[in-house]
């Protein structure tokens, strides 16, 4: 846990104040107010977070306060890998993820609880099949307990 | 056992665990809900496990042995590595989420080394806190005659502190007991902890400030940012009934085990709401804003810190509306030594077992233990609490009758009858009140 205190100070409020301008905008400023946002030009759009997505919008880096060690790699390959680590991994580490193992249903409403609760950008409906279909072929339940009569 | 085996049996266990006993071990399970080993199946499963199986016959039908249940070791368990923290159980690094192994907990109050921690956001940065821990101000507004900003160098002196060993634990803790798996971090029962809180009672802070009558619950706002880095954006902020924040156990606490709360533990400020789900502890406490009616914060809503009041069928999706907010946590007891996985000398036939038993708002009656899965059971002796919402310390002397795998079970029950399930029912989407009986495996070397 040895930050840089400087550096640490200078990261959190250029990319705090970043974040508050794109909060108050709902989504990406107008380019006439860009210049504001020169505050940190490390700062890459962190547009994972909060608002629409245009189909194949979600971004293909991590914003640069992620502040986790994962990279591509601590998912598993697959069709669906990019978009979903880009979006999950804007804010949380994919421990989470693969901690859980959930039918398709219930990823669904994770990512509405993400969407809705945790500022998450919401994506293209083909976008978000994309990816549930991801989790639910990479992660399906794990424990299914007994055989249930009604999930048939 | 080598890695591989273990791994299929979870899979297999994972499928279907009547049907993989049926496979693996020959074992059926009768109309009598028990099931039983014979011939090559009990030679199966002890090879499996490394060991005879002594009580095998009295096992439950799809009950996977305990030393098959832990977390499949693809890599094993990432541990923990912060200066101050001992070897926890890193369930997440952002947020960091990290549980206390049972073994762990054995002391009689929780040293902050060995506390577990939860987090929802992101800890402040040291640079966002006041240089001087005493500047840090908790405001309490709303529903009050007399809005109060108090610095915690004022709070320390002009209040009456208290000291109280007080129970926090996880809302979710128990959670990877569910089948089929809930959502969020999959906890097993070291989400807890109790360790010495040293604070001021919440209902004298209330009573200054005055509440009116309209007063009926908290809303708790910290320091902590959310993950998304968006700073308008509580990370969580969860509140309690006023009947809870007035009790004279719910204190505004800043130190923890004699020391200023560390920042990892919410300092230096910090609300315990003892016995109730941890998320209303409020970590980086910076203001209660009193309320009109129930407090509608993140982390209120939805499945967050809620159970289904109609039963709904274990990993359908529910209807949050049909939902009712977790209070009180449930009776849990663990077997704090020996530890799970614990190779006994040749020749022990007796294990001088201790273990914690809690049970959120009541206390806990009894303790029993089995050593046979749940044939016979011994009351173990139980202590009184320090205090209210202390958890209770239990003894058992349990003689062995011979070499062999052995699994020790402890069941408590609260002072309103209510046990232990064996197996966590009451399914919700987000796994609140997971406490089945607690087992933990053991070998006695031949």
């Amino acid at each position: 846990m040895n930050i840089s205190m400087t550096g640490a100070v200078t990261l959190a409020i250029g990319s705090l104040a970043l974040l508050m301008m794109l909060d108050r905008a709902g989504g990406f400023r107008p380019a006439r107010e860009a210049p504001a946002a020169t505050a940190s030009s490390t700062a890459a759009p962190p547009a994972a977070r909060g608002g629409p997505l245009a189909k194949g919008a979600i971004p293909k880096a991590l914003p640069p306060d992620a502040k986790h060690q994962d990279t591509i790699d601590s998912l598993p390959a697959g069709k669906g890998q990019e978009e979903t680590f880009y979006l999950c991994a804007a804010c949380h580490g994919t421990a989470l993820i693969k901690a859980q193992g959930m039918t398709r249903d219930m990823w669904d409403s994770t990512f509405q609880l993400m969407v809705e609760r945790h500022a998450m950008a919401n994506p293209d409906p083909d976008d978000r099949a994309l990816i549930l279909d991801y989790l639910a072929t990479n992660f399906p339940p794990r424990r299914r307990g007994r055989d249930n009569p009604f999930l048939k | 056992m080598t890695g591989k085996v273990e791994r299929g049996m979870h899979e297999l266990y994972g499928d279907d665990p009547e049907r993989a006993d049926a496979l693996v071990f020959g074992r059926r399970t009768g109309r009598s809900r028990r099931g039983f080993l014979k011939g090559a199946g009990l030679a199966t499963m002890g090879a499996a496990v490394g060991a005879s199986l002594p009580f095998a016959g009295g096992m439950p039908g799809g009950l996977v042995p305990a030393a098959l249940a832990q977390a499949p070791a693809e890599k094993g368990p990432k541990i923990l590595k912060m200066d101050g923290k001992a070897n926890l159980v890193v369930l997440g690094d952002k947020p960091l989420v990290a549980e206390t192994p049972a073994e762990l907990l054995d002391d009689d109050v929780t040293p902050t080394e060995k506390f577990f921690i939860r987090n929802n956001g992101l800890t402040p940065e040291a640079s966002s806190m006041p240089s001087d821990p005493k500047a840090w101000k908790v405001k309490i507004d709303g529903e009050v005659n007399t809005p109060l900003e108090i610095a915690l160098g004022d709070l320390m002196t002009k209040y009456q502190a208290v000291t109280l060993k007080l129970m926090l634990e996880c809302g979710g803790n128990g959670r990877s007991f569910f089948s089929p798996e809930a959502r969020g971090n999959q906890w097993t029962n070291g989400g807890a902890g109790c360790a010495e809180w040293t604070g001021v009672r919440l209902s004298d802070l209330l009573k200054a400030a005055g509440l009116k009558p309209g007063a009926v619950y908290t809303g708790h706002y910290g320091a902590d940012v959310h993950l998304s880095g968006d700073a308008s954006k509580p990370s969580i902020s969860r509140g309690v009934r006023i009947a809870k924040a007035m009790d004279e156990h719910t204190l505004v606490a800043f130190k923890m085990n004699g020391k200023d709360i560390p920042a990892i533990h919410g300092g230096p400020v910090r609300l315990i709401v003892p016995g109730w789900a941890g998320s209303a502890s409020h970590k980086w406490l910076t203001r209660i804003w009193i309320r009109d009616k129930e407090h509608d914060g993140p982390g209120m809503g939805g499945f967050s810190y809620r159970t289904a009041k109609t039963p709904i069928v274990p990993g359908s999706k529910g209807d949050p509306k049909d939902t009712a907010i977790l209070e009180s946590m449930p009776v849990r007891s663990i077997v704090t030594f020996p530890a799970h996985g614990a190779r006994l000398a040749k020749g022990t036939r007796k294990i001088d077992l201790r273990g914690h038993a809690w049970a959120g708002d009541n206390a806990v009656q009894s303790v029993d233990v089995s050593i046979d899965y749940g044939v016979t059971w011994k009351k173990a002796e139980v202590k009184a609490p320090a205090n209210k919402f202390a958890w209770q310390r239990f003894t058992a002397s349990v003689d062995l009758p011979g070499a062999g795998y052995y699994e020790v079970w402890c069941k408590a029950t609260d002072t309103k009858g209510v046990t232990q399930p064996f197996l966590a029912g009451n399914w919700n989407p987000q796994g609140y009140g997971g406490n089945p009986v607690n087992r933990i495996a053991v070998l006695v070397e031949a």
